[in-house]
């Protein structure tokens, strides 16, 4: 007699708990992949920052480079000039009061050091000039790169957990999945035990 | 019936024999629930194998942050001892230089115009002896400034010019020293000033690594919290399942029993 009647019951409860199951399946996978999505966005923006901080740090290295070489490029057209101007001055030193105030070497040397004079200054300026627009206007660039990408990482992050709380949700749902299947499932036999009665 | 958790899907999903017809409204209702506690099993054994490979992980990346992070403060404290001496290259020893070098040559090109400022001076003082009785000046005084003005002349001579072009010379040469060392000296400053650079921009590349380290640290922690949530949830719903499953078995054998003694 329980064969008669018992399997349509259980037939039923195991359909709608295979229908509340894939309910929860679907909304277990919705959630593990928005999860999944947000993980890659974290990776993916983590990335950038990092890529971000190492130009910033390539940049710093640039500049540094570039205004030393300007520097020192400077400061050996300084020490240029100072030669000449020294060899003009022990040229002019030895030339007769009542004679010519200069000869053609002294007027070359005098030429040089003042070229090499203006061009040590001009080196000096330049120099100064490209470490902020190569070094320092790069690296602040490229840190609020990176600053932006920090914050892309965090709003992943956030994302990640509320998927993460998603899939609590899920889980408490196949609790009750499991509740409303015993629940019929007792339900139904209380039906058949009482038809039985009746019989 | 709790037997049947442990059977494999394929035991339980057979179709009923002629013995386990009586059974099979039950083997149906519970096979759903083995596929599902049988499932819960795989899960908490693959959450398990990943919590312990995050764990893993993040104790090595822990370890690869720490020295991420002493290597960019060692590069920073390089970066700062070789900046310091930059400035003291190309700040303080290249100004002590161009002022030596500037008086030197303010030495030279005051002493190249020595002996006409004595010159001046002697002339100035011999006028003013000659002037002074007509302007009232006391005679000792002017008798004084004449005495000076012939002193003066004397230095005036060709011995002293020559004292002055020696010294000029050697305050020329002094200067060209002083601009060389002030030249070196921002070349070195410059220099170091790099080195300083490069080392912080060591400093902030370690700094970069230490940030994608404790990025990875975050996210094996991120992983490492849904494999024990996994975990939690699959013990929780193997447990409630399996519980499911003796209460139907139970209430399916209570009303098999109370049908049999009704029979």
């Amino acid at each position: 007699m329980t064969q008669a009647i018992a399997p349509s019951a259980v037939g039923f409860a195991s359909e709608l708990a295979e229908l509340l199951i894939q309910t929860e399946s679907a909304q277990s996978d919705s959630a593990q992949l928005q999860r999944d999505a947000a993980r890659k966005d974290f990776l993916d923006n983590a990335q950038h920052q990092i890529d971000a901080l190492h130009e910033a740090a390539a940049d710093v290295r640039t500049g540094a480079f570039v205004s030393a070489a300007f520097t020192v490029a400077g400061a050996a057209c300084s020490i240029g000039s100072a030669i000449d101007q020294y060899n003009a001055d022990m040229g002019s030193s030895t030339l007769c009061a009542y004679g010519p105030k200069t000869t053609p070497e002294i007027a070359g040397d005098t030429k040089a050091a003042n070229l090499l004079g203006s061009t040590s200054k001009g080196l000096d300026a330049l120099g100064g000039a490209l470490k902020a627009f190569v070094g320092d206007a790069a690296v602040t660039n490229d840190n609020a790169n990176a600053k932006y990408f920090e914050t892309q990482t965090e709003k992943a992050k956030w994302l990640e957990g509320d998927a993460s709380t998603e899939l609590d949700k899920v889980a408490k749902l196949g609790d009750k999945i499991l509740d409303v299947l015993q629940s019929i499932n007792q339900d139904q036999n209380s039906a058949n035990n009482a038809l039985i009665g009746r019989i | 019936m709790l037997s049947a958790v442990n059977a494999s899907p394929s035991d339980t999903l057979q179709p009923a024999s002629s013995d386990e017809e009586a059974r099979a409204p039950l083997s149906a209702a519970c096979a759903l629930l083995v596929l599902m506690v049988q499932s819960q099993t795989i899960t908490q054994s693959g959450a398990k194998t990943d919590a312990e490979a995050d764990f893993q992980n993040m104790e090595e990346l822990k370890k690869q942050l720490s020295d991420a992070i002493q290597q960019a403060k060692d590069a920073a404290d390089h970066s700062g001892f070789l900046g310091f001496l930059g400035d003291i290259f190309g700040g303080d020893v290249a100004q002590i230089a161009g002022a030596v070098a500037a008086v030197a040559a303010v030495v030279a090109t005051g002493g190249a115009a020595g002996p006409l400022l004595l010159v001046a001076l002697a002339e100035g003082l011999q006028a003013a002896a000659k002037l002074g009785p007509q302007l009232g000046i006391d005679p000792k005084i002017c008798m004084a400034l004449g005495l000076a003005s012939v002193a003066v002349g004397v230095c005036t001579g060709a011995g002293s010019a020559q004292a002055f072009g020696a010294l000029a010379d050697g305050a020329r040469g002094v200067e060209l020293g002083a601009h060389v060392a002030q030249g070196a000296s921002t070349a070195a400053g410059a220099a170091l000033h790099f080195v300083s650079g490069h080392y912080r921009a060591k400093s902030l590349g370690h700094q970069a690594d230490a940030t994608s380290y404790q990025a990875a640290n975050d996210t094996k922690s991120l992983d490492l919290e849904a494999a024990l949530d996994l975990l939690q949830r699959a013990l929780k719903t193997e447990q409630r399942e399996t519980a499911t499953v003796s209460a139907i078995a139970q209430n399916n054998s209570d009303t098999d029993t109370a049908l049999s003694n009704r029979i």
